[in-house]
């Protein structure tokens, strides 16, 4: 019996199926005119259903995650919002009208600036061109602990694109501006007494309100494709007082220790004589990324402090990139050696060469060290995450020196971090660095300017 | 070739194999689909919000998409051939109908080029994109689009354009009537009520300095003529670009899910052989237009638009020898770029091109596996797997040498080195194109049933080149899944192959299914059976596992 029922199911499964497209009355005909022809999704000639992978596990899954999915969606939901928004009421062009004139000659626009060290600074900057080579910039800027207002004048395309003027002022107020003492000492807790600045075991931080008046030009003299001659001077008027925050430098240090504490008048004229062939080494790479090519500076001037002494400030950077691979893939070593005549017991402590900050030794606060002569030197091998995006592992050596018959390798300090930098084709968007170092501490930069580029000394603070 | 099937025992015969489950009509596979059915009113028209649109292709869609753990699926809108039915989407030409280099020379144009009919005048200047287009009515009312070489780059983008133009259409895709002209600029004439839209979106009148203006940001001719792209206006109402994803909710024949379309994922073969990297849904565009053979009857036609970027134009003009390679913002390399210190290799680091005017950096070599348009943004393309390969490979082959030079005739280079580099170039492309696809699917193709009953197939590895010789298992089932005889042989030396008479079932008309398996992995399984009216034996569907 039960042989002649599986016969059955078995000759009536055959006879199912082949009635199947009958039942469903799809045979399609063999015109395939459009008019007669089947609407989309019926071309298969499937009599299964085609699997949308679907199962239980997948829905289970699905249910388990429609609340992470909510939440990015949520939060990006104001982004997607100003875009849309600003697409559709071109609000970013609206605004670029209200900063710029129509021909783009003349703007007032926004800057951020940080550093961990002097924290944020956030102002506005007019930019006018009185022609294509004359740019006149000015800005002014307010932070937790700095005030600020700059002006540069620049003026390129003299004498068949061979000369190029600088004229550039500023007025910099920091209320809180930061002193160590002088030297390569350790830092220590605030001492209980007042002590030498030129102690060499102790280094402390301490706070000072610094205001910084000063006036500078620069002539920049093209003489081939890769050598330059530049000369610049400078007068600039200093004045100092008592931080509102703790602890102050003239409570710390002995005040007969610190040359010309209150107020100094300084004047500056100096040469240098400049090599660079740095750049892209191709047309594929980003114009602000440098990749080859090398650049040896060495300058020398003469300085004088009123009331003070007159001394020649001197020194050398250089600059190497190694293309190692596409990317580009590029290493970097950059050093400096900057130097004054004087004592450090006679000038300014803020006359001094100084290492700490975004551009030397990055692993430490700015001006972390200062004395009569700072070398420093940079190891950076930079790579691309992406074509706008680079990253760079770096370390910083240095220290200073009370004089250059001091040089020595020991108790050099060390810093080292990493770096990101953002750039369109033409320019450098952005450059954030997280640095560290032997010592300790966490310092957060974000830089507008390329990193390579040597601020002129008549505009170093 | 003589029959070699070792029939099976009746006992034997019992086991059942593991076949795919796919089973089709016993019916003639369907070659056009009706979408054009009556859409009385048009849909609505989908804005461009391209930064919106990179937004969440680049970043919202990559994050999310994970999260809602679709699977996979295969592709849709393909008959039981596997093959993609004639459609407002995509009309099969190249290999089905016959086409002359002339044919493909003229490509889709239909009326005389107008630059026969000068002056032009200028209606008023595109306002989306980067690149400067101006609307123009030529001298007997045809209106056109045009655009322009960038400057330092003569030829480049408008020959990439038409060339592109000319091979997109003979594959199967709607495109626009593109032509070269030379025009001088008092060939431009501005109409008085000329307008433009400014960067706030503002209407302005178009004037003499404006115009002005804007060419003298474009490529000039040293005779002083300027070289254009003219795209004719396409008929009927414009409604943006189709969504990557999903369908148009307001136009009823829109009835597959555009991720899921074959002819969609099965562009990105001819895309990474063409180096067309700008791919998004703003360079489609669909029109809804009245149907020509009746005017009370309108429907959405889908175009492809754009491709001036094409053939390493993109790569050229931003200097970026990643596109094609990698993403804008493509966070995989990144986070291994981040993690392996640079250290991973860079496949576009060796890219090159000879300095020749009017070429691209289109290089010879082409990895199609690692090919990316510039962003993940358009999900047809992701959801591409090695059947979408297949089918779009199986087309571009059929491309002859003489075919491409008559596309790349057509964008009318001064230099005849750059019409031999490009022509040799998109070849070797083609080829790898074709290998790489055709190596993750076997590409056995054109099933038919002769006299002798046998199943003839061409084996594409063979006929194409890629391999010399293959052997074959092949294996006849019943439509339950019985095996019914099975055998191996040698392929020939041209890749045309015979089973022998076939080995049919008694039941359901003769259904049965030939599975066969070459040196590669991967079965292909064609479906026949007899058809009712004549008795003959016919394929009636293929399943590629």
């Amino acid at each position: 019996m039960r042989s002649v029922v599986l016969a059955l199911v078995l000759a009536a499964v055959p006879a199912r199926a082949q009635s199947e497209p009958e039942q469903r009355g799809e045979e399609p005909s063999e015109a395939t005119a459009v008019e007669e022809a089947p609407p989309p999704g019926a071309e298969s000639g499937r009599l299964d259903q085609p699997s949308d992978g679907e199962s239980a596990a997948r829905t289970a899954g699905r249910t388990l995650l429609f609340v992470p999915r909510g939440v990015l969606e949520l939060a990006m939901a104001p982004i997607r919002g100003s875009i849309w928004a600003n697409e559709r009421y071109h609000i970013a062009a609206r605004v670029g009208s209200l900063l710029f004139n129509d021909a783009r000659t003349f703007g007032v626009y926004p800057l951020v600036f940080f550093e961990s060290t002097q924290g944020v600074l956030v102002g506005a900057q007019l930019e006018t061109g009185f022609s294509r080579h004359d740019r006149l910039k000015l800005f002014a800027g307010v932070g937790p602990s700095r005030y600020r207002v700059d002006g540069k004048f620049r003026s390129t395309g003299h004498f068949d694109d061979h000369v190029a003027f600088t004229v550039y002022g500023e007025y910099d107020r920091q209320p809180n501006a930061r002193f160590y003492g002088i030297g390569n000492a350790d830092e220590v807790d605030t001492p209980l007494m007042p002590v030498d600045a030129f102690d060499e075991d102790i280094a402390t931080l301490t706070y000072y309100e610094d205001r910084l008046a000063r006036a500078a030009g620069i002539v920049d003299v093209r003489m081939s494709p890769a050598t330059y001659i530049s000369a610049a001077g400078a007068i600039a008027h200093r004045g100092r007082d008592e931080s509102s925050r703790g602890p102050s430098t003239e409570a710390v240090f002995e005040p007969a220790t610190l040359v010309d504490f209150d107020s100094y008048r300084a004047g500056y004229g100096e040469l240098e004589l400049r090599y660079d062939t740095r750049g892209p080494a191709s047309t594929w790479q980003p114009r602000m990324v440098t990749s080859k090519g090398s650049l040896a500076a060495a300058y020398g001037g003469l300085e004088t402090v009123e009331p003070g002494p007159t001394f020649w400030r001197y020194g050398v950077d250089l600059q190497h990139y190694i293309l190692i691979g596409s990317g580009p893939r590029v290493i970097a070593g950059r050093f400096e050696v900057e130097g004054i005549s004087a004592a450090s017991d006679e000038v300014p402590f803020t006359e001094l060469p100084a290492l700490g900050g975004r551009a030397w030794l990055r692993g430490y606060p700015l001006d972390r060290f200062r004395d009569r002569v700072a070398v420093a030197g940079t190891a950076e091998y930079q790579w691309d995450l992406s074509r706008e995006l680079y990253a760079s592992l770096f370390v910083d050596v240095g220290r200073v020196y009370p004089a250059l018959d001091d040089l020595t390798f020991d108790d050099l300090r060390c810093g080292y971090g990493i770096a990101l930098e953002g750039h369109s084709h033409r320019s450098l968007l952005a450059r954030v660095s997280i640095a560290s170092s032997i010592d300790g501490g966490v310092f957060f930069n974000l830089y507008l300017d390329p990193i390579s580029e040597i601020e002129p000394r008549v505009r170093r603070r | 070739m003589r029959s070699s099937w070792l029939v099976l025992l009746m006992g034997s015969a019992c086991a059942h194999s593991e076949l795919p489950s796919p089973r089709f009509r016993n019916a003639d596979p369907v070659h056009a689909v009706n979408d054009e059915r009556d859409v009385p009113r048009p849909p609505k028209r989908r804005k461009d919000w391209s930064k919106l649109y990179d937004f969440d292709g680049s970043v919202r869609r990559p994050l999310t998409r994970p999260l809602e753990l679709k699977a996979h699926r295969r592709a849709l809108g393909v008959n039981a051939l596997d093959e993609v039915p004639d459609s407002t989407w995509f009309t099969n030409r190249i290999g089905v109908r016959d086409l002359s280099p002339d044919d493909i020379e003229n490509g889709p144009l239909t009326i005389e080029s107008p630059a026969t009919h000068l002056p032009w005048t200028v209606l008023g200047i595109k306002s989306e994109g980067v690149s400067l287009g101006l609307f123009v009515n030529d001298a007997r009312g045809e209106r056109f689009l045009i655009k322009f070489d960038a400057k330092g780059f003569p030829e480049l983008q408008t020959a990439a354009h038409v060339i592109v133009d000319r091979l997109l259409w003979a594959y199967g895709y709607n495109v626009t009537e593109d032509f070269i002209a030379y025009v001088r600029r008092s060939d431009l004439q501005i109409a008085p009520n000329a307008v433009w839209t400014d960067a706030e979106g503002k209407t302005r009148r178009l004037d003499q300095a404006d115009l002005t203006a804007r060419l003298d940001t474009v490529d000039l001719g040293r005779d002083g003529r300027i070289r254009v792209l003219a795209s004719r206006w396409l008929a009927g109402r414009a409604l943006g670009g189709h969504p990557g994803e999903g369908v148009r909710d307001d136009d009823p024949n829109d009835r597959i899910p555009h991720q899921l379309r074959r002819d969609l994922r099965g562009e990105l073969p001819i895309f990474a052989w063409l180096d067309s990297t700008d791919i998004k849904e703003t360079n489609t565009l669909d029109m809804w237009i009245v149907d020509p053979s009746a005017p009370d009857r309108h429907f959405v036609r889908h175009y492809l638009l754009d491709f001036g970027n094409s053939l390493g134009a993109m790569a050229m003009l931003q200097h970026d020898p990643t596109r094609g390679y990698e993403y804008s913002l493509d966070y995989e390399r990144m986070f291994t770029s981040l993690v392996s210190v640079g250290l991973q290799p860079r496949a576009w680091a060796d890219r090159d091109a000879p300095p020749i005017v009017g070429v691209g950096l289109f290089e010879q070599t082409l990895d199609p596996a690692k090919w990316k348009p510039s962003t993940p943004a358009y999900q047809p393309l992701l959801e591409t797997d090695r059947y979408d390969w297949l089918w779009g490979a199986k087309i571009l082959i059929r491309f002859t040498p003489e075919q491409l030079r008559a596309a790349v005739l057509a964008g009318q280079l001064s230099d005849p080195r750059a019409t031999a580099y490009l022509t040799r170039t998109l070849a070797i492309r083609q080829r790898a194109v074709a290998e790489y696809a055709f190596s993750r699917v076997r590409p056995f193709d054109n099933f038919k049933i002769d006299n002798t009953q046998s199943l003839c197939f061409d084996d594409l590895m063979i006929t194409y080149g890629f391999v010399d010789r293959s052997g074959y298992t092949i294996a006849a089932y019943d439509f339950g899944g019985r095996k019914l005889g099975a055998y191996t042989a040698r392929s020939t030396a041209d890749g045309h192959f015979c089973t022998g008479a076939l080995p049919l079932s008694r039941a359901r008309d003769g259904y049965t299914i030939i599975g066969i398996r070459g040196d590669t992995p991967g079965n292909t399984y064609v479906h026949v059976a007899r058809d009712r009216a004549t008795s003959a034996l016919r394929v009636i569907g293929i399943w590629r596992e």
